[in-house]
């Protein structure tokens, strides 16, 4: 394989396992953060364990996507998205 | 890279299955033992009595004794269990298909159900038991609880995204379902692959989803820690309200037993009452809950389909006011799901053919690997895979069967018997990896399942010469449940040496067809 397509491959396994570890949780923590309000249906929701499906999404789109450096960007975004409204929503703030 | 969707999931299901492969077979081999793992546990205690012609008390009669007993011996106690014998009990050691069952402040005592006397149960000689297989499924074994929970977990995890991707570029489903080409080498491989996938497909879904959501706490953290807080600060209000300490004595209730059986059999069936529970609490005060055996709902859930709550003063009616959340339901119907706790015993063999089906797609999609690779780069990677898979796959089974020989030739006071039977496990499947990196290749795989048939079928003949629970006795008393472990062993033996015989066949016509022509 050449360079480039090992940078490629590499850069896709650690986005596959670790981007997809951090990505899937935040989704996850925000899903059930907000759900804080209605401790029955957030008992429920957390019984269905999106993180999995949520990770399993992302696993094919990394193999899948044409620029890997993109999709970094995206996922990096999307987390830190994620978490900051986690945290906000979990600190008391209101959305 | 590949851009095209389909070149992307191909990459994606072969190189992801390669990593998992055979960790996955192993833990869809001990998942799939474990259906019956109260059976195996009976088989692996032969001092067991058998399980037939069960002459009992009637039950009002055993319920009286039962809680004059508990009245007397811990009257402290939260809560007084009673489990009369019912053939759907399930407990490790079997004891409550045969005994009646007390509990009280972490303690159980035994009673025989004809003589209501004490009794203590069989002394059984130092064994596992079918749980082994529950620890191996998801615990793994030589490592620490956690870590082997934690990769498990992992691997179910990437397996589901080997199956999605796998279902993605398998896009004739319906057409492929009735394709089977014999006799195409590799072709005919794809096909096997497919047939064993499709039709355990359901059972694969739902197994590796159900399996994720009990540890998930373990691996994803981030979230559960986030809203763990809240959630303890809501248990320990509700536990305020339900201060139940100053309520430590409990009395035999003084109800008539008899019509509340009677009213709780109406419900649930004659002879369905398998769980008596003797509670205090302040709203109700003294209270009876009469349930059905295990396994007759889908969640094992405390609530009002499966209790039926007695005052213990008056006898009247009850609502059951600390029932599951709807969440916790949920949660217990998908725990429910994985380990079949609704299912009646032909259920479970449909289940456990669908496990064996699971099983056969692993093996056959990592040999799928290497057939496809054959011709091509013979690199020190792919040889290994080569001989791995020989040794993994039939070296798991040969493993296993040299864990049943070792359950009845190891001496009985052997110290640290249990964990010997285990180390003999392992100790064989290492042999037969090591076999299979050393022999030639077709002659391994011709060999291994030659070996893992006899290792299969030799079990029911030590386990006539060693015991009395052999097939003579328990196909003769009725035993049937006993006997079938005997029956599966020649079932598994047969169709190894079966296929053994093919496949030398095959290769030896190979081996003429290319002297003829060379």
């Amino acid at each position: 394989m050449k360079t480039n397509e090992k940078t490629s491959l590499f850069l896709r396994v650690l986005a596959a396992t670790f981007g997809m570890y951090f990505l899937a949780s935040s989704i996850t923590a925000f899903v059930l953060v907000s759900l804080e309000i209605n401790p029955e249906i957030q008992e429920i929701v957390e019984a269905f364990k999106i993180e999995f499906l949520i990770g399993i999404a992302v696993i094919l789109w990394v193999f899948y996507t044409k620029n890997i450096v993109r999709a970094w960007f995206w996922i990096i975004f999307m987390t830190g998205i994620f978490f900051a409204l986690s945290f906000w929503i979990q600190k008391g703030g209101v959305l | 890279m590949n851009y095209s969707f389909n070149t992307s999931m191909s990459f994606t299901h072969t190189w992801v299955s390669l990593i998992v492969g055979w960790a996955i077979f192993f833990i869809l081999v001990t998942g799939t033992l474990s259906f019956f793992n109260y059976d195996i546990t009976r088989w692996l205690e032969p001092e067991r009595p058998l399980e037939v012609n069960l002459v009992q008390k009637p039950q009002y009669e055993q319920l009286n004794v039962m809680l004059d007993f508990l009245n007397k011996e811990s009257p402290k106690a939260k809560k007084w269990g009673i489990k009369p014998p019912h053939i759907q009990n399930q407990t490790p050691n079997g004891a409550s298909r045969t005994y009646i069952v007390t509990y009280a402040e972490r303690k159980s005592w035994y009673f025989n159900p004809l003589t209501l006397e004490e009794i203590k149960p069989v002394e059984v000689r130092q064994t596992q038991g079918g749980e082994l297989f529950i620890n191996l499924h998801h615990q793994f074994y030589y490592m620490d609880k956690y870590l082997g929970i934690i990769l498990t977990g992992i691997l179910a995890f990437f397996a589901l995204v080997v199956i999605v991707s796998g279902v993605i570029i398998h896009k004739r489903i319906f057409k492929d379902f009735f394709t089977f080409r014999a006799n195409r080498n590799k072709r005919s491989w794809l096909d096997v692959h497919n047939i064993s996938g499709v039709l355990a497909l359901p059972f694969v879904v739902m197994i590796l989803y159900t399996g994720l959501v009990y540890y998930s706490p373990y691996y994803v953290t981030i979230p559960y820690e986030m809203i763990k807080e809240k959630k303890e600060q809501r248990i320990e209000a509700k536990k305020a309200l339900e201060d139940n300490s100053s309520l430590p004595i409990l009395e035999k209730p003084t109800a008539n037993i008899k019509e509340m059986l009677v009213e709780a059999e109406k419900k649930f069936g004659v002879g369905n009452i398998a769980y008596i529970e003797v509670g205090k609490n302040i709203t109700q005060g003294l209270y009876i809950d009469l349930k059905p055996p295990f396994g007759s709902e889908l969640t094992r859930s405390h609530s009002a389909d499966t209790t039926m709550r007695f005052d213990g003063i008056t006898g009247k009616k009850l609502e059951i006011i600390d029932s599951y959340t709807t969440g916790t339901k949920f949660f217990r119907s998908l725990v429910s799901l994985h380990e079949a706790w609704f299912a009646s015993y032909p259920l479970r063999w449909l289940l456990f053919i669908c496990g064996v089906m699971s099983c056969i797609m692993v093996a056959t999609g990592l040999n799928l690997w290497v057939l496809k690779r054959k011709e091509k780069n013979i690199s020190f990677g792919f040889r290994l895979v080569e001989k791995l898979n020989i040794g993994v796959f039939i070296g798991l089974l040969v493993g296993i069967a040299g864990f049943f020989w070792a359950n009845r030739l190891l001496p009985t006071l052997m110290f640290e018997r249990a964990s010997w039977e285990v180390h003999l496990l392992f100790m064989v499947w290492a042999w037969m990896i090591v076999y299979a990196l050393i022999r030639p290749v077709k002659k391994a795989w011709v060999e291994s399942f030659y070996i893992a048939s006899f290792a299969f079928g030799a079990i029911p003949f030590i386990n006539f010469l060693s015991t009395d629970k052999h097939l003579g006795i328990t196909l003769v008393q009725g035993d049937f449940v006993l006997a079938f472990v005997d029956i599966t062993m020649l079932v598994f033996a047969f169709s190894f040496a079966l296929f053994a015989y093919r496949l030398q066949k095959k290769w030896a016509i190979n081996e003429e067809k290319k002297e003829v022509i060379v």
